[in-house]
């Protein structure tokens, strides 16, 4: 099996490498900024990525997790995240009625935690402006929303590293199931 | 002048009025767009006090994401992108040129 797999922390490092703290005079690196950011996005996709496949296969050998993991999409994570944001109100709209009734059935209690709403918002946010980095000419980077994006990927993948609830755990499972197999 | 037009100016002079102490908008815009997979956002530019440290802090900013978010969806508006310009920055100067 390779040695070089994806590691969120690496991920992180790489884009502080490309929008470092400190910086010398002189006009900003914009294109530098815009890979960080991309960087910072793919950190907490690949930290979801990996808290998925444990979750829904918390006793398969590591070969089995990594190609299972290619299956998960972006638009999976994005679909479960949207979901649970909605649920709390962090974004607007509504969830279709059986999410709500699965994740937030009236009389019970809402399977959407503090921590959840931590991933969901943050992957929202990351995916928002990965999306204007790689693809939009007009969006602007300044060097220090790119550093706010930065840790802002680094506490939603030491977030998602960490949390064990029941809902956090119920949002990764989701996602699995919202994931196809396919031919890759 | 248009209901979303109305409702875009409200969120606006909502937005310079935040003050979360380590998050203070000095001057704000917001624009109708689409995100690439085609749904509607409104994209703010939000011109801050400087941080103290390298940037702003992580629990202000989704404060800050938060209450802009919400404050969009009361008016009626669609969910907002915040772009992040310190005051003393180039591009708070250049992006607020000639608005």
């Amino acid at each position: 099996m390779s040695s070089y797999p994806i590691e969120p922390s690496k991920l992180l490092d790489a884009a502080e490498l490309l929008s470092p703290a400190a910086v010398g005079r002189g006009r900003p690196p914009y294109t530098a900024h815009r890979r960080a950011v991309s960087t910072a996005y793919y950190a907490v996709f690949h930290a979801v990525s990996g808290r998925v496949v444990e979750t829904v296969f918390p006793s398969a050998d590591e070969a089995f997790r990594r190609g299972v993991r290619r299956w998960i999409g972006h638009g999976d994570v994005e679909a479960v995240s949207g979901w649970a944001s909605r649920i709390v109100g962090t974004a607007g709209g509504v969830p279709p009625p059986h999410i709500v009734k699965l994740l937030a059935p009236a009389g019970g209690m809402t399977h959407v935690d503090a921590d959840t709403v931590k991933i969901a918002d943050g992957f929202l946010e990351l995916l928002d402006k990965r999306e204007a980095a790689d693809y939009d000419h007009d969006a602007v980077f300044t060097r220090r929303d790119t550093r706010a994006h930065i840790a802002l990927a680094r506490d939603v993948v030491a977030v998602t590293d960490a949390a064990q609830s029941d809902a956090a755990l119920r949002f990764f499972g989701l996602i699995g199931m919202r994931a196809k197999i396919q031919a890759r | 002048m248009s209901d979303e037009l109305v409702a875009r100016e409200a969120l606006k002079h909502f937005a310079e009025q935040i003050d979360l102490g380590e998050i203070v908008v000095r001057r704000a815009s917001a624009e109708p767009d689409i995100r690439q997979d085609g749904s509607p956002v409104t994209r703010m530019m939000l011109v801050l006090k400087d941080p103290d440290g390298d940037t702003w802090g992580v629990e202000p900013l989704r404060e800050l994401r938060t209450v802009l978010g919400r404050k969009a969806v009361e008016l009626g508006l669609s969910g907002v992108s915040l772009t992040l310009l310190d005051e003393s920055g180039p591009e708070a100067a250049e992006q607020f040129a000639e608005r």
